[in-house]
């Protein structure tokens, strides 16, 4: 096995979750932020929330892939 | 076997666990020779003799395959199989840094000294005397580019953002060490649990840099004076009654612009860094302040650092957060957020205490599953069970059966319960003081001899745990008994456990003993004798000491208002 040489909780997945007043169990509603690009989600539901998750780890992916191409 | 590059100065250096002797075409990683080719290992050497410096693909190019046709390709193959070898990530690099389509650049530390079979045999003694450094190589290398943009007068504004407990200090200090003699000025904010003062992190480091450069109060009479009245130890009474007059009327806008004009004509004569850590719980003056300097045109060599706690800012909406992205966005500053360690970061850090343990790669991973990679938690859970002597158990057994804490505060919170009754009672005593401490004060407070608390606060410094000594802006010390605690979630969490009754008669009795010394003439600000008597519930103390800070805002009614 080999050491991972990466963050296992990298700043870049890391995020500020507000839920509204009105959230509730079944009525997930609020606002999600990454806390390095600053990017902003607002959600009314748990499919939106899961949605700008994957939307963010999309781009996340696109810089690395941007990031490699340029070496 | 490698290919002996002839060079009329053969590289031979020493970079994390490794070893580089050009001559003797060898690569060695703690003591053990490393396979590497003979293209490899020439473009390590090219690379490791300009530490910190771009090179071009075409210089790299020419310097290891010469005038031969070759591809790019080869030299992303090179650089791919040397990065191997190294262990290094291109995503986060220790050794090679990816330049986007221009180039690359070595960024470890690369040490001269002597090559010795012994060279990772760091004794305890060793490890006490010196704060651990570990990874961190692309910030320090953006700090350091930054740092020579400021030097060329091109002012460099940097967030130094992450979690608490992730770096930021020792990153901060590692850095000012490394820069040799330059000017530097620092001061931190405190979180604001009474009325905070406006620019305080930035009137320390004024202040920090007026005790060590005469010609800054000089300079501050001349071109901001509103600035000197805040500083009232630097002038005369008489001087102080005529500053009143000169500033009557005056609004908090002067005080950006003569600020802005005392940078850009001190860094006419060297460049300056200043440093603000814990930005978080700045005040709006302050950021007001940073906005100014950000935009203003003119040459200024200044290079501003700014420390914060992202998560915090984020989270609670401070004013921070829109600065921060609008100045990103502007690209008038640039950012550098620090991650948690990964397993092979917590591999190095691990080998200053035991390269044997540090090869446990069991070890390293559990060490990482505790902790999530949090470098202070790291330490102090290795410290944990390292030190420990009243068991027979392995470290690793150790590290098996300890009770995860459940975040920083509850690692604090152990390390606090080891403190013998005197130690708590000095360090409970100096976390109500806001920032730096005085053993005079503590000694008046806790009605213990001087030179006994002196020698406590020796012995609280040389554990490396609580405090450290106050230092100036070239790194001297301001006062043999001058303190501060090392990190401040260690004064905060001593501060939120010491129950709500004695915090009351503490801020009594150290507001009272600020304000003796600062009748024999110490330098005391007001605004920290009035936080002592507001939260000691004296509010009439509180105000009237208050006077001197607010007499720009009683002439000119628009002192910034705080967070």
């Amino acid at each position: 096995m080999v050491l991972n040489p990466e963050s296992k909780y990298p700043n870049r997945r890391t995020y500020v979750l507000k839920l509204r007043s009105d959230a509730a169990p079944g009525g997930l509603a609020g606002r999600l932020e990454n806390l390095v690009t600053g990017r902003q989600c607002e959600f009314s539901s748990v499919e939106e929330l899961s949605a700008s998750i994957a939307d963010d780890l999309a781009s996340i992916a696109g810089e690395r892939a941007a990031d490699a191409a340029g070496e | 076997m490698v290919r002996v590059q002839s060079h009329p100065n053969p590289l031979r250096i020493r970079f994390v666990d490794f070893e580089l002797d050009e001559a003797n075409a060898r690569l060695s990683c703690n003591g053990e020779a490393v396979a590497l080719a003979p293209t490899p290992f020439n473009l390590l050497c090219t690379l490791a003799r300009e530490p910190g410096s771009l090179l071009s693909k075409d210089a790299l190019l020419d310097a290891v395959w010469g005038h031969r046709f070759v591809s790019e390709s080869v030299l992303k193959t090179a650089i791919s199989d040397l990065r191997t070898t190294l262990g290094d990530s291109p995503r986060a690099p220790r050794f090679i840094e990816t330049v986007s389509r221009r180039g690359y650049r070595f960024i470890a530390t690369p040490s001269l000294t002597p090559l010795t079979p012994t060279s990772l045999a760091i004794t305890p003694q060793a490890v006490t005397q010196a704060p651990l450094f570990i990874g961190r190589a692309t910030s320090l290398s953006r700090l350091q580019r930054a740092w020579v943009q400021a030097q060329g007068g091109q002012r460099s504004m940097l967030w130094l953002a992450g979690a608490p407990g992730i770096g930021k200090t020792l990153l901060i200090e590692h850095f000012m060490a490394g820069l040799d003699g330059a000017t530097c000025a620092r001061g931190h904010c405190v979180e604001p649990l009474g009325t905070g003062e406006p620019y305080l992190p930035v009137l320390e480091a004024i202040a920090g840099l007026c005790r060590v450069d005469p010609a800054l109060p000089v300079l501050l009479r001349t071109v901001a004076p509103t600035w000197l009245f805040q500083l009232p130890w630097l002038s005369s009474a008489q001087e102080r009654e005529a500053l009143r007059h000169e500033l009557a009327g005056v609004g908090p806008e002067r005080m950006l612009r003569e600020m802005g004009e005392l940078l850009e004509r001190y860094t006419e004569q060297r460049p300056l860094l200043l440093v603000t850590e814990d930005l978080h719980w700045g005040d709006r003056a302050t950021l007001q302040l940073i906005d100014y300097v950000a935009r203003r045109r003119g040459r200024m060599r200044l290079m501003w650092v700014a420390s914060f706690r992202v998560a915090e800012v984020v989270a609670l909406d401070h004013p921070l957060s829109s600065l921060r992205h609008e100045l990103r966005l502007q690209r008038l500053c640039e950012e550098v957020v620090l991650d948690p360690f990964s397993e092979t970061e917590i591999a190095d850090y691990v080998a200053t205490r035991s390269v044997s343990l540090a090869r446990d790669e069991a070890f390293v991973r559990a060490l990482h599953d505790h902790t999530d990679g949090v470098p202070l938690f790291v330490s102090s859970l290795l410290s944990e069970v390292m030190d420990r002597a009243d068991d027979d158990a392995t470290v690793e057994a150790r590290l098996a059966n300890l009770t995860v804490p459940e975040n920083l505060a509850s690692i604090i919170d152990h390390v606090i319960a080891r403190l013998g009754r005197e130690e708590r009672d000095l360090l409970s005593a100096a976390a109500i003081c806001s920032g730096d401490f005085r053993v005079e004060t503590l000694s008046l407070v806790l009605e213990r001899d001087l030179a006994s608390l002196a020698y406590a606060c020796e012995e609280l410094v040389r554990g490396q745990v609580w405090l450290t000594r106050s230092r100036t802006v070239d790194g001297a010390e301001v006062s043999a008994q001058a303190y501060s605690f090392r990190h401040a979630l260690l004064r905060q969490v001593l501060y939120d456990r010491t129950p709500l009754s004695l915090r009351i008669h503490l801020h009594r009795q150290i507001g009272g003993a600020l304000e003796r010394e600062r009748s024999f003439g110490v330098p005391v600000a007001a605004s920290d004798l009035a936080m002592h008597f507001e939260r000691a519930s004296q509010p009439v103390i509180a105000l009237s000491d208050f006077g001197p800070v607010a007499t720009i805002s009683a002439h000119g009614d628009r002192m910034p208002t705080l967070c």
